[in-house]
């Protein structure tokens, strides 16, 4: 796996390399402005683009600005946006247009090697990846009146992980169930909600956030 | 360059009514005795010619009189009504050089009166109406008139002697020094083109002054003035034919005499004139007094003057403390365009207020300095509701400016947690991390490690709630809506949200209307027993207004009603209001209106 980074903290920059290299991913470029990112990813044509959202010259939201114009341009480079940002708005505006190899994770996550690197394959697989802290306040987040109160707790975790962007396959490993029973319960989730006709796994998991939002 | 009039000095030094009586009596007394010479002694006079001629000159002397009585009257003009009593009596005197006088005394006056008419009528018309020449130019030319009559009257009057004049019958001259027939022609005639010159140079002045005045001191001075430049004209004629000069048919000098025995008549008309417009504003300044009497409202005062000194651009201003400018009676500063004047109005030499009118206004100053007394009263109050709301205006952007400094400090401080502990927090962690990596053999050292991460992963997550609650990072990116919208994961009170704005409005008032969401819904809320909160918002005509209704909050709590004031000041410092209403069934309902430009 290929990717590129931009970060302007530089401590950052460098322990996130050393982290990937062990892990054997290839750093090939160390940026620090959205610039320099597109000229990078201009160039070097990554697998993964490895973002922070906050960057010079405004540090509030060029990172996310950059992914976009990454996704429009080069719609085969996968974004990773990382962010010191617990805001589900900042994770949906990333994958409102084009959920498919986008990801919006906290910065904390670089330190669990193990989670970087599933969410950067998981990018490059396709697919959409969202924090599962986001996710949990989001789905935490008390409402009045509560619509998730229908739902049972197995329910619930099933929607978190749908939620995080998570394949059927990836659920059933996860709590241990068949792919069958995944999908049951999906459905009956989707159906509680009013959630139906979203087959695709990507659209899924952005009309769940939707939902989340503003339920 | 008009002079400031000043509220609090009466006119400057006025001769006394008992000079005036004096003149007055003098010119009458003066006056009988012409007449008593003209009927006894008509042949060598002009009076007594004809009838018109009669009536000419007797006009002619009395409407100065007249004038002279009229303008003595008032204080401000009383010099000005001395002049034309001297002038009357000049006009007067004239008349008493009759070769055919008994008295030789009578002959003599009339000798050293010679000259005397011409220049006493010029200083009368060029110091009207205040008693004094405009210009030192115009103060000159008078004294000029007067040398030349001095030479021609006293100083060649010492070399008459009428005998040797072809005069057998005269009466003798009592002043006669030497009687020096050639010097006296030649003083004569010296005299008399001294005359001649001069009165061309007055004449020039005087219609010089006329086109160069303003509208209203035109009206007022421009009768006298061209009145007395037509008489000068003739004179100026008539003496060339004195002098020698031919110009002139000796057939006319009657006529031309008739013509400024008229002109006269016609100076001393143009100076009633005044009294006319002085009744008709004398009118509009007891309407004006009236008018203020009822108190005007703010700005009225400024409406009122312009009305009755004809001046629609008139701007009143005043000098308040805490402004360098002059501001008006709104409070808000006064810029001076082009091409206007300023002129102070003093009391006690403190300037009060400032006229900002068109060039050549307050050059009837005596009709303003009536008008600005009895705006006096009005002047104070709107100068002092001027002071007042520049005080103010001065409080307001103050408070505006604490509550925009402790926005900044609150985005500073978000920015120096986020780039400096919590960056320090994330690096820690993966630093931890990174030795994981290396622990994998030690399973103790794993478990040491795997604490320490948990730790410091609460820690990031304690540090990132705080600096949310400092400053959130989508208000400054996003905007006011997105941010109450993105409030309700990080809050502990169900917000349910009604309408809310797509119109942005400055980051002060966003950032305020921001917090009173905020602070109203923190974990207090729900220790005060509110069980969700409803927030809406909308814009309207430049307001943004903001309703959060607390529903089972517990009224007069003291940490809800601390936060209450706290948010009140906040939106009253960028001109906008709050109202907490206390009693209604659903709980607490908060509104809160800002401008949305503040």
């Amino acid at each position: 796996m290929r990717v590129v980074i931009a970060d302007d903290a530089m401590l950052l920059r460098e322990g996130t390399t050393r982290l990937l290299e062990d892990a054997g991913v290839d750093v090939l470029a160390k940026v620090g402005d959205a610039e320099r990112l597109l000229e990078a990813v201009g160039q070097d044509h990554p697998d993964v683009a490895i973002i922070d959202i906050r960057m010079p010259p405004t540090f509030t939201d060029e990172g996310l600005i950059a992914a976009e114009k990454i996704r429009s341009a080069h719609p085969d480079v996968g974004v990773l946006i990382l962010s010191q940002y617990l805001e589900s708005t900042y994770a949906l505006r990333l994958v409102e247009e084009l959920p498919e190899r986008s990801g919006y994770l906290l910065k904390e996550r670089v330190s669990e090697i193990g989670a970087l690197v599933d969410a950067l394959k998981r990018i490059v697989d396709g697919e959409c990846v969202i924090d599962p802290t986001i996710v949990a306040k989001l789905v935490r987040r008390p409402r009045d009146p509560d619509p998730l109160a229908e739902l049972t707790d197995r329910e619930r975790e099933v929607l978190a992980l749908i939620a995080e962007g998570r394949s059927n396959h990836a659920i059933s490993e996860r709590m241990f169930l068949s792919p069958k029973t995944v999908e049951t319960h999906i459905s009956q989730i989707l159906g509680k909600l009013g959630l139906e006709g979203t087959p695709d796994d990507n659209r899924r998991v952005l009309a769940v956030l939707t939902y989340l939002r503003h339920a | 360059m008009t002079a400031a009039p000043d509220l609090t000095k009466a006119s400057a030094v006025a001769p006394s009514r008992g000079v005036a009586v004096g003149l007055f009596l003098a010119a009458f007394a003066v006056g009988l005795a012409s007449i008593a010479i003209v009927f006894q002694h008509p042949g060598a006079t002009f009076a007594g010619r004809s009838s018109p001629a009669a009536i000419a000159w007797g006009a002619a002397g009395l409407s100065l009189t007249a004038a002279g009585v009229y303008l003595s009257v008032g204080a401000r003009t009383r010099r000005s009504g001395a002049v034309f009593l001297l002038a009357a009596i000049a006009w007067f005197l004239g008349e008493w050089n009759n070769p055919t006088v008994d008295l030789s005394a009578v002959f003599t006056v009339g000798l050293l009166a010679r000259g005397l008419v011409a220049p006493s009528i010029a200083h009368s018309l060029l110091s009207y109406p205040l008693g004094r020449a405009r210009s030192i130019l115009e103060g000159t030319a008078v004294a000029i008139g007067y040398l030349a009559a001095f030479v021609i009257g006293p100083v060649s009057a010492l070399f008459f002697a009428p005998a040797s004049h072809a005069c057998p019958l005269c009466p003798t001259n009592l002043l006669l020094a030497a009687d020096n027939r050639g010097l006296f022609d030649q003083l004569n005639d010296l005299g008399l083109w001294l005359l001649i010159g001069w009165a061309a140079a007055v004449i020039v002045l005087a219609v010089g002054r006329v086109i160069r005045s303003a509208p209203a001191a035109r009206q007022l001075a421009g009768p006298v003035l061209l009145a007395g430049a037509a008489y000068l004209l003739l004179g100026l004629a008539s003496a060339t034919r004195e002098a020698g000069a031919n110009f002139v048919p000796a057939a006319a000098v009657y006529w031309l005499s008739l013509g400024q025995a008229i002109a006269v008549v016609m100076i001393a008309l143009g100076a009633a004139w005044s009294w006319v417009i002085r009744r008709r504003t004398r009118a509009q300044i007891a309407d004006l007094v009236v008018e203020l009497g009822r108190s005007p409202p703010r700005g009225g005062l400024q409406e009122l003057l312009a009305r009755t000194l004809r001046d629609p651009d008139l701007t009143v201003a005043y000098v308040v403390d805490g402004r360098d400018r002059p501001v008006s009676a709104s409070g808000s500063v006064v810029d001076i365009p082009e091409g206007r004047v300023e002129t102070p109005l003093l009391r006690d030499g403190k300037t009060v207020a400032i006229l900002v009118h068109r060039p050549g206004l307050l050059d009837d100053s005596g009709v303003v300095d009536e008008i600005v007394t009895a705006a006096r009263m009005g002047l104070d109050n709107e100068r002092f509701g001027a002071q007042v709301r520049a005080r103010i205006e001065d409080l307001r952007a103050s408070r505006a400016r604490i509550v925009a400094t402790s926005d900044a400090e609150r985005r500073r401080l978000e920015r120096d947690l986020h780039d400096g502990a919590q960056q320090r927090l994330v690096e820690l962690s993966l630093a931890i991390g990174l030795s994981r990596v290396h622990a994998s053999e030690d399973a103790g050292l794993r478990e040491l490690i795997d604490e320490a991460q948990g730790r410091t992963r609460r820690a990031i997550d304690e540090l990132r709630n705080v600096a949310h609650g400092v400053y959130p990072a989508v208000l400054s990116s996003d905007g006011l809506a997105a941010a109450i919208d993105a409030l309700r994961e990080h809050t502990p009170v169900p917000i349910v949200l009604g309408e809310l704005p797509k119109v942005r409005c400055s980051p002060a008032v966003e950032s305020a209307a921001y917090f009173v969401v905020f602070d109203l819904t923190g974990p207090f809320a729900t220790l005060a027993g509110v069980t969700r909160a409803v927030v809406k918002a909308g814009h309207s005509q430049g307001v943004l207004a903001l309703t959060v209704s607390l529903e089972g909050a517990r009224t007069l709590e003291p940490e809800l009603e601390s936060r209450l004031l706290n948010l009140e000041d906040r939106i009253g410092a960028l001109d906008g209001g709050m109202s907490v209403q206390r009693d209604h069934p659903d709980g607490l309902i908060v509104r809160a209106e800002v401008p949305c430009a503040s």
